[in-house]
């Protein structure tokens, strides 16, 4: 099977969200989404200990909301970002209807006069429903998840 | 000049002051009794736990009759930081990597490789010879081992009093009478002063109006959702930040002598949560009814032990204030397993503190930005003052236990009135008490 359309919804993905166009980003998540930033490396789950990070569409949702809040005050100058982003590697499952990507990035963030750099890998699960691909999980690892991070605002 | 703190209002330069920062390590944290770490964390015989206190790298150490000894982290030969882990295991001594000067669990000396080459310089005589030197003020108190850095003081009991009761109600939680630390901590690095932080655990005005585009923003999307029943836990953890004032304000103050003090005397927000299947029973089975009423209802929100630690007992989970210099603060935020308890109860924990804690936390951007606004807005010398009156009361006293409104700004001017004290006494040891 050709891997383009794999690696254009990855690319999408980090193009809609560095320009905070959320709501067309939302529509390439599956209704059961999950996105997970765990809190040390080969953390098998997310339920029993700490994560940076583990929301499913409603607390999303609620992330999304909150940026476009006019009491946010933290987004008061507001946040930007940018993914620059390696060529994903591909594992298309054998039903040829769910596959998981790879991809080493580069994830900026910038608020006012700061500026933070995070080197991640992103582990998307993606699922093919009714011909279309969406993403059904989203894990990023960073490079050291356990250091004392600033805050962090945006969407890995 | 040396009042910093006149009752009502706290002077700026202490969150600005870098001089400040370096006495008020050691007239305040090395002369208080500083929480270091929980026993889990050490549970067999050469497990090792490292932080830092006052600015000086510590490890404690379980020994093999079970005690856990803290030990200053550092090779007494030439100043190497020997266990350079947060956690780990010594094995059956500990071993400096730089020169292979090796010690005994408790830090006593034990061998250096070609120590005839020491025998004409009377090693006895040198600091060196001491091993690496434990701490002496140690105190484990139900699994929580706290130190105090000054050889002479206030002894541990005199220090907390009946602060310490939230520590009890925490642990009896556990149908086991018994905590586990989970996992690894969260770790938000703040840019500002420690000391906003711990102002902030007992700010009960605050969070209906910082956090509303978080915990308001959960109320509204959830109605707007449209769904019936049970809100998602989120939703549960969220929305008691947008209780009123007059929620706030019955809910009580507590204020104990040396600084401590915790919010949610009669009433806090954690009390609403629901049920989990089959605790209540387990519960009653270790305590009686009776106890386990009493345990469950005592459902405190945030307790803060002076100076640096914040102990949520009802959802067990714990925060360090660790200050690293005047303008920069990480806090870790700690969680605990209820031994014996149902599993869900741990899965509630983990998800207030992803929540909370994080530094991708809604909740805790909210804060964060109003520190660090005030970090910024501080620098103007058009007001050299903090408020801190609210609900003062004249000729107030911070020698005794006090309950006082959930909105009173009291348990800060307690926090802030021990810290001048520290900071005046000749030592810093001799103001408790």
């Amino acid at each position: 099977m050709d891997n383009s359309p794999l690696e254009q919804l990855i690319y999408q993905e980090i193009a809609l969200l560095d320009q905070q166009d959320f709501a067309a980003w939302q529509q390439l998540l599956c209704d059961d989404f999950h996105y997970w930033i765990p809190l040390r490396h080969d953390q098998p789950c997310p339920l029993r200990e700490s994560s940076l990070l583990y929301e499913d569409r409603f607390l999303t949702t609620l992330r999304i909301n909150r940026l476009a809040s006019a009491r946010n005050f933290s987004q008061q100058p507001k946040s930007r970002s940018l993914h620059i982003a390696q060529r994903p590697a591909i594992g298309l499952d054998p039903d040829g209807l769910s596959a998981r990507c790879l991809t080493p990035m580069l994830y900026c963030e910038a608020r006012g006069d700061s500026e933070w750099h995070y080197p991640v890998t992103v582990e998307h699960q993606l699922l093919c429903l009714a011909g279309q691909w969406k993403i059904q999980r989203k894990k990023v690892l960073l490079l050291n998840p356990s250091r004392a991070f600033e805050s962090l605002q945006l969407i890995i | 000049m040396d009042n910093y703190f006149n009752g009502k209002e706290v002077h700026r330069t202490l969150f600005l002051d870098p001089s400040l920062f370096e006495r008020e390590q050691q007239q305040v944290f090395a002369a208080s009794w500083c929480y270091l770490g929980h026993e889990s964390l050490v549970p067999e015989t050469g497990d090792f736990f490292t932080a830092d206190i006052a600015g000086q790298p510590l490890a404690m150490v379980r020994q093999k009759n079970g005690e856990i000894v803290v030990l200053h982290n550092r090779c007494p030969h030439k100043g190497v930081k020997v266990l350079a882990e947060p956690q780990g295991n010594v094995g059956r001594f500990i071993r400096c990597p730089y020169h292979a000067w090796t010690f005994k669990t408790d830090g006593q000396l034990l061998s250096i490789p070609v120590k005839k080459e020491y025998d004409d310089c009377d090693l006895s005589s040198c600091a060196a010879h001491k091993g690496m030197q434990p701490v002496a003020a140690v105190e484990n108190y139900r699994g929580f081992v706290f130190v105090r850095l000054k050889e002479q003081g206030v002894g541990f009991s005199e220090f907390f009093g009946d602060s310490l009761s939230t520590l009890d109600n925490m642990v009896m939680r556990s149908p086991q009478g018994q905590l586990r630390a989970i996992g690894q901590p969260l770790l938000h690095r703040h840019r500002c002063n420690w000391k906003m932080v711990v102002d902030n655990q007992t700010d009960t005005c605050h969070p209906m109006v910082a956090h509303e585009s978080s915990a308001g923003e959960a109320i509204r999307l959830w109605k707007e959702t449209g769904h019936d029943g049970q809100p998602p836990m989120a939703v549960e953890l969220f929305s008691p930040f947008m209780a009123s004032y007059e929620f706030f304000s019955a809910m009580g103050i507590r204020t104990w002598p040396n600084g401590h003090g915790h919010t949610g005397v009669s009433n806090s927000i954690h009390k609403a949560y629901s049920s989990i299947p089959g605790y209540w029973e387990l519960m009653v089975e270790s305590y009686g009814e009776t106890q386990a009423a009493a345990i469950l209802d005592d459902t405190r929100h945030n307790t803060v032990y002076f100076p640096n630690l914040m102990v949520k007992g009802p959802i067990q989970t714990l925060r360090v204030i660790r200050p690293i210099s005047a303008c920069e603060t990480v806090v870790e935020s700690w969680i605990f397993e209820l031994v014996g308890a149902p599993v869900q109860l741990l899965e509630r924990t983990v998800q207030y503190n992803n929540l909370i804690n994080s530094p991708c936390s809604m909740v805790a951007h909210d804060d964060v930005e109003m520190y660090e606004r005030a970090m910024d807005g501080l620098r103007s010398q058009a007001n050299d003052w903090v408020n801190v009156a609210r609900l003062f009361e004249p000729g107030e006293s911070h020698e005794q236990t006090q309950v006082v409104s959930g909105t009173s700004e009291r348990a800060m001017r307690n926090f802030y009135n021990t810290w001048q004290q520290l900071m005046q006494a000749p030592d810093g040891s001799t103001a408790h008490g």
